[in-house]
Formats: C-alpha cells, structure tokens, sequence
C-alpha cells in the first residue's frame, strides 16, 4: 500500500516548541522556580563492592545550612525494580533506595539537603563512612564462573533466555559453510545533555509531588506507591519537557532520594541535579555485551541458520537488563528467513555500573553480531553481501518462526534493494580499494536490522487519550504521552488536525502528568507514535463521528448525508457549519460537552526495518576512520513527519557512529571508570558529520497512525554493522570489538600484515 | 561577596557576588535567565554558551567578577521584540529543534560565527560548532541551519 499524504500527514513540521525552545523560554526541570527550595546531592560509593560498616553523619549535619541527611536507616526496607513498568510487572526487585551494601561504584551511600549546593557539597564531604570491601567481578563470563565473587548470595546468574526454531546445531554440524564471529560491545553513556535531575516534595498528609524529565510518568507513579506504601492517588508527576533521554530518563533514579530529604526537612521541595559525572556513572547505561555467532550456509548463498549466544553485563540491579535480552532474543528471529535459528542469551550480575535501556533496546547489539556475520560468510561464499541478504531476508506478511505473530509489512528487501540503487553499490565495488600512495584503504558496508513498535503481545500496551472540544473550535487533547524530545507532541497535534482537518496550532495539548492526563504505559519500546499516535487517531476519529452526528441533528438531515469539507459538516441545500457551531450547539441545545476518550490497547507489533550503507577511508598510518558517504534507506510506513524523521534518523547515524569507533564508559581494574566526563568520553561532534543522506520506501503500515510507525530506535540498529562492515571491507579484517578505535585498526593491520 | 556591575542584554545589573560564582551561576540562579542551560558544568558541550564581547565563551567556567564592562549577551536578549532574530528564525524552518536543550548554547554560537564570517563553508561552521553538543540531531540539520541564518543575514545587509 501506498503511504499517506494529507494536510497535516506527511508533512515536514517542526516541533510545535520550536520557537520556546529558540529563545530560551521553554521551562525544563531545572528552570522551574520553587520557594523554599533546598539542593540535594547524593554521595556515592568510591568502592565497587562492600558492606557499608559505619556511617557517621553527625558533622555533616551539623554544618549550618544542611537540613537534612538521609542513610540506608531512613530509607524503606522494601525492594524495588527501577522500571517496573505497570502494577502487576513481575520483574526482580533488587535494589532498595539505598542499602547497606554498596554494589558498584557510584552507587548511592547517602545524600544530603542544604541551602545551598555549595553547602550540600561541602557536607557531603563530612559524611564519614567507613566499608568492609566484599570481593567483585566485573566480567559477565567470568561472574558465571563457580568460584567467581557473588553479587548476591543465590548466584549471579540473573536470567537466562533461549529460543529456537529448527535445528541449529545439526545445521551447523553438516553445514558446507560455517562462520564464527565475536562481537563486543561497550557501556555507553546516553548523553541527553540534559543530566538528570529532579525536584520533589513530601507534602503534608503524604502528598508527594515530583518534577522531572521523565518517560515514564505513570510507571514511576506505581513505583513510588510500591516503595512508599502509599496510593497512587498520593502521587503526582509533574512531567517537564525533556532535554533528551535516549532511554535514560525512564523509570526510578532520584525521585525516591529527594523525596526521603524532603520529608525530613519538614516538607520543604528538594532538587537534585546530576553533574555530568554522576549522570554517567550513577545512573545506567547501555549494556556491554559479549556475543558469538556461528552461521551455517549454502554455496549458493541459502543461509541454513545461525545461533547468537550473548552475556550481558547487567551491573548489580536488574532494571530492564532482562528485557533487553527478551527483546535481543524476539528480533533476532525477524530479520532473515532461515529454517534453523537459536538465541541463547545470558543476563549476569555483576559489579560494574548498571545496564539499562538505551536507544534500541537491545537491537543494536543483536544485529551488530549478525550483521558483521553475514559479512563473513557472503565472504566465505564469495557473494555480494547485498546479494546474500537479498536471498535471505524475510518477506512482507512473514510470520515470526517463534510464534509472536506477523511481521508486518516487513519492506527490508524493499530497503535494501533500493538502497543498493540509490547509493551505488555496484559501481563502487568497481572503486579502488587503496589509495595510489598505499596510505588510504577504501571500503563500503551495508547492513539491516529492524526494532518493533510498542510491546505487544508480551505485555498490555495501553494509552489513554481525549478530546474536548471548546465551543470556538478549539481542541483540548489529553494524554499521559510524553515526548522524548524528538516531536511526539508535534505528531499527536499533527493526527488530530489532520482527522479533523484543522490547523494543528488549534490542537492545545497535556503531557505527562498524572494529575491531568490520563494512563499511559510510558515512552519506551518504540510505541509513542504506534501505539500513542493510533491512540490519538481513535480518538480523533471518534471526535469526527460525534461532530457528524451533533451536525445531523442540526442540519435535520441522515447522519451519512453529512459532508466534512474543508473542516466544515454541511449537507445538500444547507449552509455549512464549523465546528464551533456544532460545540455550542451540542452545548445549548443537547446539553452536553463534545468529549471522547479511549482506552487504546495495540495489539499488534509491526517492524520498523532499515537498510544503511556507508563508505568509509582509513588512514593506515593513523587509523583514523573518515566516513565519506552514509545512506540510511527506512521503512517507517508512511513518513508522518519527514522533517523530524529525517531529523531522528541523522542523530541515530551520529550516535551509533560514536559506538562503532570511540564511545564507552572503562572501568579500571577496580570497577572506577576511566572517563566519566565530557573531556575524556567523547561525544559524536558536528566535524564528526559526514555526508549523509535518508529516504524512505514507499509503504503504509496497517496498525499505526495513517500507516506510520516507529523510528527513533530501528533508525540506530544498522549504523554500527553498516560502519565496522566498511571498515572491515576496507581493511580484509574482521574487527567486531567495540569501539573500533585507531588503536585498534592499527593493530589489526600489524596482524594481518 | 563583591559588588559589581554586569552589562546583560543591553541592561546593567549591579549585582553581590561570591568569589567563586560563574557566570551561569548568576545568570540562572540570580538573575533567573534560564534560557542559558547547565549541561556539564566543564566547558565541554557548549549548552551554556553566551556572548562576551560577540565572542562565544562557557558561562559554567567564567568567574562573574572578572566581567565587569563586558558586553554579554544570552538567549534572551536574542530576539528583536517580538520577531525571531534570523538565526532564531532558520534554526526553526530547517528542523534543527528536536529536545531543544542545546538550541539556545547552538544559537549563540552561530551568532559568533556569523559575525567574524558572513559566508562560512561546511567545514567552517562544523568547526565553529565543535565545543557545542547535540545527542538528537546528528548535527545535520543545524549545519543547514547555519547555512540557511547565513544566507537571510546576507540578504539582509544587502537590503
């Protein structure tokens, strides 16, 4: 099917803030203004492992200014898992808000509120805490070992997840071909430049508020009653615009700290700002992984199967590490069609910092492994890697072998194909591979990969949303959404005036408030527009009938005798009237207001496929990396929003270009990471860019909004392969240990030569 | 505490100081200019970026007793009333405002640049973009931001 263009749809559009945002107005977190407000800093452990034996607070609060200093004795006994996502989500709880024990470094041992944050530092410094260090392992293969340190007494073993379809192990046993690979991948820091903070109070009657930029705000409504023991209906997240999160804004961090130093300072709102440090290091990242491949084929390029065996590195706390894994496992088996499959992943506990969501969830990883696989055995065969994809891939309406239903559209050969065309694949094979002076090597990579839409079937998917209309016209629309900061509140706008067919600057929104908005499952999973934008289309278009029906009872005419031009109702031989009209008079004269609300459940989980391709020349005296061309080719159904999909889509590129060659957190030898900060953790920079381009196939996903669907995490899952791939063109290596860093090449060329 | 004047969006504010107060301390926490974003608090990723004499420097690392008869500019005192100044204007019409969080450190830094060079190549303004961090647009599209500010100030002078 064709996508969909209308006046709104596909349209490009800037977000709706832009001009907030230009001139410095928009109010994110830190901007608000509080009275009586004191500054909180958490004190974090220096060590990676230990009993915390003694701490000693007195001197601290003793010092003028501190109003309060909290401990593991003031915090709740109860544990918790940081993104439970609803009521019932059976994840493990294993982290208390703070603990005596202490688990990696950066931990949090206690925290303090002052006057000031000049006074809140200086008191952090005289809290004396004095620890009984316990052995650590910063290893998720050598955590699994038997005489390995435990992170928690019944093992470190936190979950273990296989899947299969056919018999991997006898194709790979009678195989012509087989290729094996390893493929590494490093902690990385999400790096919203935005650090993470938050302002709460404990009111009287336990009335807690919080303030924050926050994914998930219903979710941490749930968490906060779980921890606190109180209701829902206590709890109120006041969610800001977010400056940026990337997965890292989701969930449990600080709100249960400031909450504790506000009760005990009498009531009064406490904010915590995280420096650039400690939004690093005491928050999460995304996982290290460790992952082997083995690939069976044909001569003729027929892929048999292959099996992905991977250990993440969870850090001490579960969070979403499991997951990760889940979701690892669940794409892995929808990208090609071989009849013999199996992931067997392992998620271990470990002292190194926590894993968390990051920005695919899991996919990037996954498919880096595969991708760089693939190269290897179209190698192996000696078969274009485009070609040997193309025989391979999935089709359109494929089933997933392991049963979670339809793939969807699935265009990946459309992308791929087209891709090839658009970036010249054949012709640059011709290209020469060295430069004349022997210095510079020359290579190109292609790689697919996919990520789903929203989290069905394996858990309710569900979004609350509202209309009212006003009685000029006007729309009031109310969800629990929140925008990551890369245009869902400029979309949800966009589908109700184009429903309506009205200008979306008529569309006045809430966002993320559980006071004001309704339910909402929380912005993660890649579901804001499938799920959230379906949501809101429902309920625009249930709007749209209720504005027939009120124009058939003024017209007096049948309600399929009413015609919608131009956003007016009108019927043959009648003047048209607007929906101001309508408004008042379902006002006045029916005696009721215009609003329509729907629990909205997506039931299904379509892909979101891609094809990258890059060129890349590398320095073989440096090993220095220029990326000279990039093409990333999507399937996102209809483009809802070229302009801010373009937009998402170049920022995927330069972010999964920072984790294929310089991006990730190290930790020495005693779990202390090497570089937490902006000086020695490099961030993708604007000289970083190289040319890049982004197009779309021609597609309408049925299930999402005007047939769109999601990007923002399928648009990161083939940057990493599609670059290592060019690199290991270029250079005939197969480096796969991330990042690939000049070092690296360097020493891959020393190998090889 | 030290009694200084600071010269800010064309305004004097006479202001007590501590010793060791930055200048985006004043800037959000006094004189509540929020526009200008705390991001790392290290010079590293340009979110706090102001003009000091139509130079863009990191207001988390200037001391604000050493400005006095400085002209400084901030975010707020971009705009012409109530019209976007071009580059406001540009950083808009080209997509170049996802999270919004850099935008303001994005556009001060533009404005340097486009008063030392009216005409500045890609790699020009990539260099000139360098100690300013985005993580949501890949820089793109506010490169041809730059490029499209550019453009309307020169038709601007020419008018």
């Amino acid at each position: 099917m064709k996508r969909y263009v209308g006046t709104c749809i596909g349209q490009p559009t800037p977000v709706a803030d832009a001009i907030q945002k230009v001139t410095g107005e928009t109010l994110y977190t830190d901007d608000l203004s509080f009275s009586r407000l004191l500054w909180g800093k958490v004190l974090h452990s220096p060590v990676a492992h230990a009993r915390i034996k003694s701490i000693d607070t007195s001197r601290a609060e003793a010092l003028p200014g501190v109003q309060a200093v909290i401990t593991h004795l003031d915090a709740p006994a109860v544990r918790f898992n940081r993104i439970m996502r609803w009521a019932g989500d059976p994840l493990p709880a294993t982290e208390r808000v703070l603990d005596d024990t202490v688990r990696h470094v950066g931990d949090e041992v206690a925290a303090v509120a002052a006057e000031t944050e000049a006074i809140a530092q200086q008191a952090l410094k005289l809290i004396q805490v004095e620890y009984e260090p316990l052995p650590a392992v910063f290893d998720p293969e050598e955590a699994l070992k038997p005489d390995a340190p435990l992170v928690y007494p019944e093992g470190n073993l936190l979950k273990e997840q296989v899947a299969s379809c056919g018999d991997i192990a006898a194709a790979l046993a009678h195989a012509p071909v087989v290729v094996e690979n390893t493929t590494a991948t490093s902690m990385i820091h999400h790096g919203a430049i935005e650090p993470h903070i938050c302002v709460a109070r404990w009111g009287r009657g336990d009335e807690l508020e919080v303030w924050e930029p926050q994914q998930g705000v219903h979710r941490v409504q749930i968490m906060l009653g779980k921890i606190f023991g109180l209701p829902y209906s206590k709890i109120h997240l006041h969610g800001s615009i977010i400056g940026g999160t990337f997965g890292g804004k989701d969930g449990i961090l600080l709100e249960p700290l400031a909450l504790l130093l506000s009760r005990k300072a009498g009531g009064r709102p406490v904010k915590i700002r995280y420096n650039r440090t400690e939004s690093m290091v005491s928050t999460y990242t995304r996982h290290a992984m460790r992952l082997y491949g083995a690939m069976a084929v044909d001569w003729d390029g027929t892929m048999q199967g292959f099996s992905i065996t991977s250990y993440q590195n969870a850090g001490p706390y579960c969070g979403g590490s499991i997951n990760v894994q889940a979701a690892m496992c669940g794409k892995m088996f929808k990208l090609y069609r071989a009849p013999n499959m199996r992931f067997h992943g392992r998620a271990v506990y470990t002292n190194s910092l926590v894993g968390g969501a990051m920005r695919g969830f899991g996919s990037p990883k996954v498919f880096t492994a595969l991708e760089l696989l693939m190269n290897k055995a179209a190698k192996a065969i000696q078969m274009d890697p485009v070609a040997f994809r193309a025989k391979n891939l999935v089709a359109p309406g494929d089933q997933d072998p392991t049963g979670s239903g339809s793939l969807g559209s699935a265009q990946v050969r459309a992308c791929l194909l087209q891709g090839a065309e658009r970036f010249g694949w054949q012709e640059r094979q011709k290209n020469p591979k060295c430069s004349e002076d022997g210095r510079y090597r020359y290579g190109c990579g292609v790689a697919v990969g996919l990520h789903g839409n929203g989290v069905a079937p394996f858990a309710p998917d569900i979004t609350v949303a509202e209309l009212m209309l006003h009685e000029d016209g006007t729309i009031l629309l109310r969800t629990g959404l929140t925008d990551h900061g890369a245009g869902t509140y400029t979309l949800i706008k966009q589908i109700v005036a184009e429903t309506l067919q009205m200008p979306m600057e008529q569309v006045v929104l809430t966002h993320s408030d559980t006071d004001s908005c309704p339910y909402d499952m929380g912005a993660g999973a890649s579901r804001n527009t499938w799920s959230g934008g379906a949501a809101v289309e429902t309920a625009a278009r249930q709007m749209e009938q209720a504005l027939r029906t009120t124009a058939a009872d003024l017209l007096n005419c049948p309600v399929d005798q009413v015609i919608l031009e131009d956003g007016r109702y009108r019927t043959e031989g009648k003047d048209a009237v607007t929906r101001a009209d309508l408004a008042l008079f379902a006002y006045e004269v029916q005696k009721r207001k215009l609003i329509e609300t729907v629990s909205y459940c997506s039931d299904t989980n379509a892909g979101s496929y891609g094809a990258h391709f890059a060129a890349v020349r590398v320095d073989t005296q440096t090993g220095a990396v220029q990326v000279q061309d990039y093409l990333a080719m999507c399937d996102v159904g209809t483009p809802l929003n070229p302009l801010l999909l373009e937009g998402q889509i170049q920022g995927a590129i330069l972010m999964g270009l920072g984790m294929a060659f310089f991006e990730g957190i190290q930790l020495d030898a005693q779990g202390k990471p090497r570089n937490a900060n902006f000086k020695r953790y490099r961030l993708p920079r604007a000289s970083d860019l190289p040319r890049l381009e982004v197009a779309f196939v021609d597609n309408y996903e049925a299930g999402g909004p005007y047939g769109g669907k999601s990007i923002g995490e399928a648009s990161i899952v083939p940057v990493v392969p599609a670059l290592v791939g060019a690199v290991n063109d270029a250079l005939g290596t197969e480096l796969g240990d991330l990042p690939v860093t000049p070092e690296k090449i360097l020493a891959a060329l020393r190998e090889s030569s | 505490m030290k009694e200084i004047t600071l010269h800010i969006n064309g305004m004097d504010y006479q202001l007590q100081v501590e010793e060791r107060w930055t200048l985006l301390h004043v800037l959000r926490e006094v004189l509540h200019l929020t526009g200008t974003k705390y991001g790392c608090g290290t010079a590293d990723c340009g979110a706090c970026k102001v003009l000091v004499d139509g130079k863009a420097e990191n207001s988390c690392v200037l001391l604000a007793r050493n400005l006095e008869g400085k002209e400084i500019l901030t975010i707020e005192g971009v705009s012409r009333g109530e019209q976007l100044h071009p580059v406001q204007q540009a950083f808009v019409d080209a997509g170049a405002i996802q999270c919004g969080f850099c935008t303001p450190g994005m556009v001060m830094t533009t404005l340097a640049l486009l008063g030392q060079n009216p005409d500045p190549s890609r790699a020009e303004i990539a260099a000139a973009l360098e100690g300013n961090l985005c993580r949501c647009t890949g820089y793109e599209k506010i490169v041809e931001a730059v490029e499209l500010a550019a453009s309307l100030l020169r038709e601007e002078a020419a008018r």
